[in-house]
């Protein structure tokens, strides 16, 4: 079933539908969540708020082109409702955590190193590198021209590549 | 190119810490929340809370009302309300507040009602149910 027949049964109200959609795209919410609220508990309630908001919206998920484009959009959302909240974002990046295979200090240093890279070249260097989306995909889920979602890749590249050396 | 290449590169060793995805319990949580949301339960509870509040409001203003008119030197207490009149008040707001405005009845009107004092709760809510 493809993303656009997911998102005719959603907005009937099939939470099904819903489910499939999350195990679809819910590690692309949750990466990208992480990028912008810096920590693990964070991101889990932007992605479970982004998935009800979804929801929430229904009636208008007959126009979404692009679902992953708009399920970044619904994400930038809800950090900003959280920002005008007050929810401060974590000081100290979490992005990637320790697991087999991953010393415990190559992740300090790794997390180190993201968190020196401002937000917008993080979120490009998410979306382009773990989630694999074209320069084109990453300038329309930021609505930004697609040359500067690329020299923001670059920089963020050169900076990640003297800090890692 | 050669910076594309140290790119390339960076990005296969970038890979190696890509995040997993959200833990599986928060998928188990985001959709009993979406069922909550489709059966509108979201919208309910606020409706509950607008309903026990104009209730509150109604019952202190129709108290007050008739302590004014009566005997202001008695117990502020409707004497000429009884039990079956406000139990009509609270089946009025019983569509949008269904069980919940029972026991807003309990708290807050029932103790209100002549005759039925002295009494505890549960006969109170005993008298609801006949």
């Amino acid at each position: 079933m493809t993303d656009d027949e997911l998102l005719e049964r959603i907005s009937r109200g099939d939470v099904e539908a819903l489910a499939e959609l999350y195990d679809r795209h819910s590690g692309l919410v949750y990466q990208f969540a992480l990028a912008l609220v810096r920590s693990r508990d964070a991101a889990e309630e932007v992605v479970q708020e982004s998935f009800l908001g979804l929801l929430k919206s229904r009636s208008r998920l007959a126009s979404v082109r692009d679902i992953r484009s708009y399920l970044l959009r619904i994400v930038r959302n809800e950090v900003s409702h959280r920002r005008r909240r007050h929810e401060a974002d974590a000081s100290a990046l979490e992005v990637v955590e320790a697991r087999e295979g991953l010393s415990a200090k190559e992740v300090l240093e790794v997390n180190e190193v993201l968190a020196r890279l401002p937000e917008e070249q993080l979120t490009v260097v998410v979306l382009k590198v773990w989630q694999g989306m074209t320069f084109a995909e990453v300038a329309d889920a930021l609505d930004i021209p697609a040359n500067t979602a690329a020299s923001r890749y670059r920089y963020a590249m050169e900076k990640l590549r003297q800090w890692l050396r | 190119m050669a910076e594309m290449k140290d790119f390339e590169d960076l990005e296969a060793h970038l890979i190696r810490y890509q995040p997993a995805g959200p833990p599986a319990d928060l998928r188990d949580t985001v959709m009993a929340l979406a069922s909550q949301v489709l059966r509108g339960r979201g919208l309910g509870v606020r409706w509950y809370a607008a309903a026990a509040t104009l209730l509150v409001a109604f019952n202190l203003a129709t108290e007050r009302y008739i302590c004014s008119r009566t005997a202001p030197e008695t117990p502020c207490l409707p004497p000429a309300t009884s039990m079956s009149e406000y139990r009509d008040v609270i089946a009025s707001l019983n569509g949008l507040a269904g069980e919940w405005s029972k026991w807003e009845a309990l708290l807050f009107v029932g103790p209100r009602a002549p005759g039925l004092r002295p009494t505890t709760p549960k006969d109170l809510f005993q008298e609801w149910e006949r």
